[in-house]
């Protein structure tokens, strides 16, 4: 697979830093201090990923580093070298919403939305490893994402709708989805 | 934002130990990040250099069993790693219900149990970065200001209490810490015996020399059951108002033949309540022994204003501690 160079100032205080994202290779060329979050957004363009704290107390910077949900805000670029780093940009296909997706539209789960993507992504990383969570697993996998507008509990619906739809999904083709 | 650093991820658990040495607290081994990103960003420590440790993780994480079902956990192992691990909830399992009631599902899979000795208070005048005792200035402002969630036992002049979860769970089953020190030593100590209150020289709970790095927790073989109750001002994501860590072994009889009760939350180090273990050895379980040993856990607190609610939650926290041990708890 072709690496596809984003930046490259020549500024002697940027390092390169190779890892996958959305099943792509990417090389960034990042300052030492550079979060993953701003590796994202600023240098790779994926404004999916949200910031909000900045500190590690919202979640909407969530997500998935080597199949585990993290905060980005708090993860160095740098550090990411060779990972696999999922983003809410990954998840749908061309005229098709990823099923946790299209669960958030149907439940109605987000209002103002700007926590939504961190909250896909939580839900992802918990399907991902359960794919029939109870609802109490449902709100302790959700526990570090933040939503101000107040709700969670179409975020467990939803979450627990996605489930039922990743399911039927797999059991269809006959084999877990990709 | 993060100012600028040097950065390096070396390769041999030496080369860290040398640069630690040689530039002292300007460089910091950077594990899960989690406290430090923040302290960085808020520009409460001064670091020019951060050892990435994450080349050294197939040597410093996981958790590995030995004689009598003794642990040693990594110092890099994560948080959720420590939680979910089958060995640490069998005969540890304060410990997991401690990791499992940590922060966040997020950040328990970033955190170690390492970096988790080595975060600073969350005071929030500390945090602010307001002239506090701990930043230079003449006193606690805690004392005179907001300390709901501070010190109940005397300590002077930080009024911060210990933020770790697991630290508290450590001490109820007389953890050690492995240390890997200049020149290749490795030491073993109580990790009672690293526990510090934080001073404006050094504002750390844990008291590491120049050069050391903790590469390990040590657990030896734990008897008897243990639990970790723990209140929080919300169900989750939350550091403890009070908590409580207790393990407990019966004798035949159903007596208490041996007993650890360590309290979180209520000073600046985990503290472990001796004359509650001794109100309860020798005693069966019931009302009286419970009652009586949540008295004398909390004995000698000397709440202010704004957190003497803190005895009352810390011995409620220890009853259902205890209550949940009870052989007719099931």
């Amino acid at each position: 697979m072709a690496i596809q160079t984003v930046e490259r100032t020549g500024r002697p205080r940027k390092v390169p830093v190779t890892f996958t994202v959305n099943g792509e290779l990417r090389e960034v060329w990042v300052e030492p201090r550079r979060t993953l979050l701003d590796a994202l957004r600023i240098d790779l363009g994926l404004t999916g990923t949200k910031e909000g704290c900045d500190h590690g107390n919202c979640g909407a910077c969530t997500v998935i580093v080597d199949g585990r949900a993290v905060y980005s805000c708090l993860t160095l670029a740098v550090s990411c070298e060779g990972a696999s780093i999922e983003t809410v940009e990954g998840l749908s296909r061309p005229g098709r919403l990823h099923p946790i997706q299209q669960a958030f539209l149907e439940r109605d789960a987000f209002q103002c939305g700007y926590c939504t993507p961190g909250q896909i992504m939580s839900a992802k990383a918990l399907l991902d490893r359960r794919p029939d969570p109870s609802p109490e697993e449902i709100r302790e996998a959700m526990s570090g994402n933040l939503c101000r507008c107040g709700a969670y509990p179409r975020i467990v619906e939803a979450v627990r709708a996605a489930a039922a739809a990743l399911r039927a999904e797999g059991a269809g083709e006959g084999g877990a989805r990709a | 934002m993060i100012p600028r650093i040097d950065y390096d991820r070396p390769a041999a658990l030496d080369t860290v130990l040398d640069v630690l040495l040689r530039e002292g607290r300007r460089a910091r081994p950077l594990a899960g990040g989690t406290d430090l990103l923040q302290l960085l960003k808020d520009g409460l420590l001064e670091v020019e250099h951060l050892l990435d440790l994450r080349a050294l993780a197939p040597t410093l994480s996981g958790i590995a069993v030995g004689p009598g079902g003794a642990l040693r956990i990594g110092a890099l192992t994560t948080l959720a790693e420590v939680a979910e691990h089958p060995l640490v909830r069998g005969s540890f399992r304060a410990l997991a219900q401690a990791a499992q009631l940590s922060a966040s599902p997020q950040l328990r899979n970033m955190a170690t149990i390492g970096g988790n000795l080595l975060q600073l208070n969350r005071c929030e005048y500390f945090r602010s970065d307001l002239p506090c005792w701990l930043h230079g200035g003449r006193s606690c402002l805690a004392a005179e200001g907001d300390h709901r969630h501070h010190a109940i036992f005397p300590q002077a002049p930080c009024l911060a209490v210990h933020p770790s979860d697991p630290a508290t769970a450590l001490l109820a089953f007389d953890a050690r810490v492995e240390i890997a020190r200049p020149g290749g030593a490795v030491v073993e100590e109580p990790l009672s015996a690293r526990l510090k209150d934080p001073d404006p020289d050094d504002p750390h709970h844990f008291h590491l020399e120049e050069g050391e790095l903790i590469t390990a927790v040590l657990l030896p073989p734990a008897e008897g059951e243990s639990v970790y109750e723990k209140a929080m001002e919300r169900a989750a994501w939350s550091f403890a108002l009070a908590a409580a860590a207790v393990r407990l072994s019966f004798s035949d009889g159903g007596r208490v033949a041996a007993a650890r009760v360590v309290l979180g939350g209520v000073a600046g180090r985990p503290r472990r309540a001796e004359a509650a273990e001794a109100a309860l050895l020798g005693r069966p379980l019931d009302a009286e022994a419970v009652a009586a040993a949540v008295e004398a856990a909390l004995e000698g607190a000397a709440p202010l204003p704004g957190n003497a609610y803190k005895v009352e939650l810390a011995k409620g926290i220890l009853r259902k501690a205890l209550q949940r041990l009870s052989p007719q708890a099931g």
